[in-house]
């Protein structure tokens, strides 16, 4: 490495040093009812557990039947995780389609499905 | 030398202390994640850090010599939509015959723009003007004397548009990179010291394509069926790369295409990745034998969300809540 290569790698890592090191993204760990999966009876509430800490203002999610017809009834945030209320749900399909901000403000949004009924 | 020095401390400086609003990402297109790949590059613009590149492999010079790359590059967005990169590689070489030769290879840059991010349809398209500065490597690893200009176009397609019944397909994601290579002088001139001989080589233009077909873990996990998997299968995306070129003007009488097939994984966590990958030959002008390469990939919008990890000049928007 010659010294110029040298010195601007250096002064661009010792730069990089002083920086402060927050959060990443807030991608979806799991999920309950889980991702893709079914469930015998009306959960009462779909949970997702995300990777990171939300912005519970700026962070929601909706569940919509196989109709398209929403069916949540409010959500709470805490830390990583939001819940969404969703009373009881005929057996069929449903959609969750979630977005958040993590709180280093990186938006990441995404959507999964689960049964409810055999 | 010492303006180059000065321009590279310049730039070294606000690079890693560029502080402005908002936050970029890295390639996440709706419920789609396009890892770094290794040998192509994926359709955004990012922030992030490629150091190092280790590739160790038999080229396909005659007879074939040993090839250790190491390299490094830094991307940097300027605005959410457009980024530039810089990177080299530092080459040694031992040739049967003629000895050990190490040196670093041409500085290379990119200048890119993100056209398209298409969350509902997991699709991204982007273009770029590759500059190869020639005269920047060392002669001694065969660096070219001249500039290259490649303008190049990556798009990234996920398949999560397939129906239900076809679901454990919807991981899956294709990514291609088309480009061509413009030398800024049509030949090269050589003078031989041995037989006192001025000997011309023809560089000729190249078409450059490539892509990944890859399999997303996570996508599976978060958006399709959670299958119960250990975390460390869960954040694995094993692919396969291709990467060619292919001389359409100004040939030069050797081979005409040339390039590799990658099959590997990329493990990816939620700062970094590390990628592995074997390097396979698609024919004997392009190298002997299988070779490999590994990579270690920092996300620097997540790992410096407030700093260096931000677009310089970036909109304040933030999404609706709910």
């Amino acid at each position: 490495m010659t010294m110029r290569k040298f010195n601007f790698v250096v002064l661009f890592l010792v730069s990089v040093g002083f920086a402060t090191t927050l959060q990443a993204h807030a991608m979806l760990d799991h999920a309950s009812p889980p991702v893709g999966g079914t469930v015998g009876s009306s959960p009462g509430q779909v949970t997702l557990y995300f990777t990171q800490q939300l912005e519970p203002k700026f962070s929601g999610a909706e569940v919509r039947n196989a109709s398209g017809a929403r069916v949540d009834k409010g959500k709470s945030i805490s830390g990583n995780v939001m819940r969404i209320g969703v009373g009881a749900m005929p057996a069929g399909g449903y959609t969750v389609t979630w977005h958040v901000l993590s709180v280093d403000t990186h938006t990441t949004q995404g959507s999964f499905n689960f049964r409810v009924g055999r | 030398m010492y303006l180059l020095t000065l321009v590279r401390i310049v730039m070294a400086i606000l690079l890693a202390l560029a502080i402005s609003s908002p936050a970029s990402a890295h390639c996440i297109v709706g419920n789609r994640f396009f890892p770094a790949t290794l040998i192509v590059d994926d359709p955004c613009v990012n922030d992030e850090l490629s150091l190092p590149t280790i590739a160790g492999f038999k080229n396909g010079d005659q007879p074939s010599a040993d090839e250790l790359d190491i390299s490094g590059e830094y991307s940097k967005t300027i605005t959410e939509r457009f980024g530039v990169s810089v990177g080299d590689t530092w080459v040694h070489l031992h040739e049967p015959g003629d000895g050990n030769h190490d040196g670093f290879d041409n500085l290379e840059t990119s200048f890119k723009y993100q056209f398209i991010k298409s969350d509902a349809q997991e699709f991204a398209f982007s273009a770029a003007l590759d500059v190869d500065w020639g005269g920047t490597g060392s002669s001694s690893i065969g660096a070219d004397p001249f500039t290259t200009l490649t303008p190049t176009v990556f798009a990234g397609k996920g398949f999560g548009f397939l129906p239900e019944s076809m679901k454990f397909f919807k991981p899956f994601a294709i990514t291609a990179q088309l480009g061509y290579a413009i030398p800024t002088e049509s030949s090269t001139s050589e003078f031989d010291e041995q037989t006192g001989l001025v000997t011309t080589t023809d560089n000729p233009q190249f078409f450059n394509w490539g892509g990944s077909l890859q399999y997303s873990m996570p996508y599976l996990k978060s958006s399709v069926q959670d299958l119960g998997l250990p975390p460390f299968l869960n954040r694995m995306v094993p692919l396969v790369e291709f990467n060619l070129s292919t001389q359409v003007a100004n040939l030069n009488g050797e081979e005409r295409t040339t390039g590799t097939v990658n099959p590997g994984v990329i493990y990816v966590a939620d700062k970094y990745q590390l990628g592995v990958e074997a390097i396979i030959p698609v024919n004997r002008a392009s190298g002997d034998g299988v070779g490999v390469i590994g990579q270690l990939h920092l996300y620097l919008d997540d790992i410096f969300p407030n700093s260096i990890g931000r677009p310089l000049f970036a909109s304040a928007s933030r999404p609706s809540g709910q």
